[in-house]
């Protein structure tokens, strides 16, 4: 029907992306215009005049919109081939993407609320590396990105035998779907009853009904300026907002399957998005439980996959926490299970660990009865917090590199931290104040099970 | 100097003393930059010779401090390549050393700003895939630095990780 439904094949000439995607953009520009229309409130312009330019600059804007997007999308092609894909884009500037799939961390398909109300899909590719390492293909029909994303995922997992073109294609699609077994899903009640048990949230919430407390009394009892407060209450509010977002809007509807390649997961209200996190490029998981979670005996899986914690750019970063959430809320039996899927040989209950000693009270006065570190054959394991209790997992075959810190008071103290580094994310892997002979043998000993590793990986 | 931030094996190769002479000749330059005008200013405006003397004073004390915050801090840094990782040690009061396996290498920089090219040295900079590995070495000899480079960059490759 379209030029991207074609069977994908090697091709030197490369394939177009889908012609709607034009229209798909043009979105944006509607939204411009739409703003750029908020200065006529108030001025008292008759009903009549207002259409009329609401007319004219919505439809300008959406002529505008979709004449951009179709010359970006006649100038924008990809390619397949052996070793990468590459993505040509621009219409001026010339730009010519590769991504060799040796490099691949992940692949992710998006479906932004105007794309999916067309049946349309982003791919987002994670390379590893700093700077620019999300590489975008937007849009192709969800079907069309589905099997692209089988074929990326499939040659990056084989990187010693290259798959051949063209015939694997359907046995892969094929993978996917009788695969698919079901680990976990995220009714929308313990969503919400999860965020608002969360410290963040009650706390956040708390103070911004304190904020409100105090602003009543400053007016009505001293006849203060009623205000005084607002910044502080409105940034209290849009702190809240991003946790909704993040914690149930951008998580709605979670599930969590098995994949042939590692885990698929598929979450959003508005727009959705497909994740599959490759069983090898996990560099770490962090397991979260706040306070009031422990009495449903829920947890928070979080990963870091190169990539995805990377910071600064991209075009929409606030996706990002959520991209890292493995699993928003699940109790015990679930998170093992999951947790069992990705680090088939991590078993976090049973690491032995080093625990802070007394003089670390100095550091954390409550919670350094909850500091502590230690390492099995498989993984590097620290725990800390007592409002929200944390584990962080780091297998030893991911391990960049090892550091050992003291400062002046740990000096004192006989303490010293020691912190195994992962790839930017949300997993910490810090041992903090221990015992200064506890952290050098830790260090040391991470440094040769890390090597070890590396060898029989 | 604690045995905790020993290296596993061996000693710590020092960096160059230059490191050293170029952390005084800046606070020197330093010092004298504020100190000077502030003494013109003051006597000019005739103000009594006590207080005239002031910056000269603090200036000369700051020098004195910074100079044996220079030796110290040089005294801080070292490095020492072992059969698979690179160890680097840095700071006084706020010790750290920090472990890197030659195969987690992504890259190595080496750069040399106009001062410490002046002085003949550089840093190197070893990255991995996580941004708090820092695993910098200032105050390097030029030749020094290349060299290292050079070594780390093959050990980098032959032993390659991924990751």
């Amino acid at each position: 029907m379209t030029p991207g439904s074609e069977p994908i094949a090697v091709e030197p000439v490369g394939h177009r992306t889908h012609p709607a995607s034009a229209v798909v953009s043009a979105w944006l520009w509607l939204l411009g215009g739409a703003a750029a229309m908020l200065h006529r409130i108030g001025t008292d312009s008759t009903v009549r005049e207002n259409l009329v330019v609401a007319g004219v600059v919505l439809g300008g804007a959406l002529l505008l919109g979709v004449g951009f997007g179709l010359v970006r999308w006649m100038y924008t092609r990809y390619v397949i081939d052996g070793s990468e894909l590459r993505i040509d884009s621009g219409v001026v500037v010339k730009q010519s993407r590769r991504v060799p799939y040796e490099r691949l961390q992940s692949v992710d398909i998006a479906q932004p609320l105007g794309a999916r109300v067309l049946g349309l899909a982003e791919l987002r590719i994670e390379m590893a590396g700093g700077g620019q390492s999300r590489t975008t293909l937007a849009f192709l029909t969800r079907s069309d990105a589905e099997r692209l994303r089988e074929v990326l995922l499939d040659k990056s997992q084989s990187d010693a035998a290259p798959v051949l073109d063209g015939a694997p294609l359907q046995e892969s699609a094929d993978a996917a779907g009788n695969g698919r077994a079901l680990v976990a899903t995220v009714p929308i009640t313990r969503l919400v009853g999860s965020l608002v048990l969360s410290t963040e949230f009650l706390l956040t919430a708390a103070i911004a009904v304190l904020t409100v407390a105090a602003t009543v009394v400053l007016t009505v009892v001293v006849g203060g300026p009623p205000f005084a407060y607002a910044p502080l209450f409105l940034a209290l509010v849009s702190a809240m907002y991003r946790l909704v977002v993040n914690r149930v809007v951008s998580q709605w509807g979670f599930s969590l399957a098995r994949a042939p390649q590692g885990v698929r997961i598929e979450r959003g209200l508005t727009s959705r998005s497909s994740q599959t996190i490759p069983r090898g490029r996990v560099q770490g998981i962090a397991i979260e439980q706040p306070l009031l979670w422990r009495s449903h005996d829920w947890r928070r899986l979080v990963v870091d996959v190169a990539g995805y914690g990377a910071t600064g750019r991209g075009d929409d970063d606030s996706d990002r926490p959520a991209a890292s959430t493995l699993l928003p809320v699940a109790d015990k039996v679930a998170a093992g299970a999951v947790l069992a899927e990705l680090m088939p040989a991590a078993d976090p209950d049973a690491v032995s660990l080093h625990r802070a000693p007394s003089p670390s009270r100095w550091f954390a006065p409550v919670g350094w009865r909850y500091l502590a570190a230690g390492a099995d054959d498989h993984v590097f394991v620290t725990c800390k917090g007592w409002l929200t209790r944390r584990t962080d997992i780091v297998p030893h075959a991911k391990t960049q590199s090892v550091a050992l810190r003291q400062g002046p008071l740990e000096r004192i103290l006989g303490l010293a931290t020691v912190v195994v580094h992962s790839p930017d994310g949300p997993v910490k892997a810090q041992g903090r104040h221990l015992a200064e002979a506890d952290a050098r043998v830790l260090a040391a000993d991470q440094l040769q099970r890390a090597r070890s590793a590396r060898v029989t990986r | 100097m604690t045995a905790s931030f020993d290296p596993p094996a061996g000693d710590w190769t020092r960096v160059s003393t230059q490191l050293r002479s170029l952390h005084r000749t800046v606070a020197l330059a330093v010092c004298a930059v504020v100190a000077a005008p502030a003494t013109v200013v003051l006597v000019i405006i005739g103000t009594a010779p006590w207080l005239s003397a002031l910056p000269v004073v603090v200036a000369l004390g700051v020098a004195a401090w910074a100079w044996s915050w220079a030796s110290r801090n040089w005294a801080g840094w070292g490095y020492a390549e072992n059969a698979e990782d690179l160890l680097v040690t840095s700071g006084v009061m706020w010790r750290r050393l920090v472990a890197v396996p030659y195969g987690r290498t992504q890259y190595v920089d080496v750069k040399a700003g106009p001062l410490q090219r002046a002085f003949g040295i550089a840093t190197v900079t070893l990255h991995t895939a996580s941004s708090e590995t820092a695993a910098h070495i200032p105050g390097l000899p030029a030749t020094e630095a290349t060299r290292l480079r050079n070594r780390l960059t093959e050990l980098g490759e032959s032993r390659d990780a991924g990751l």
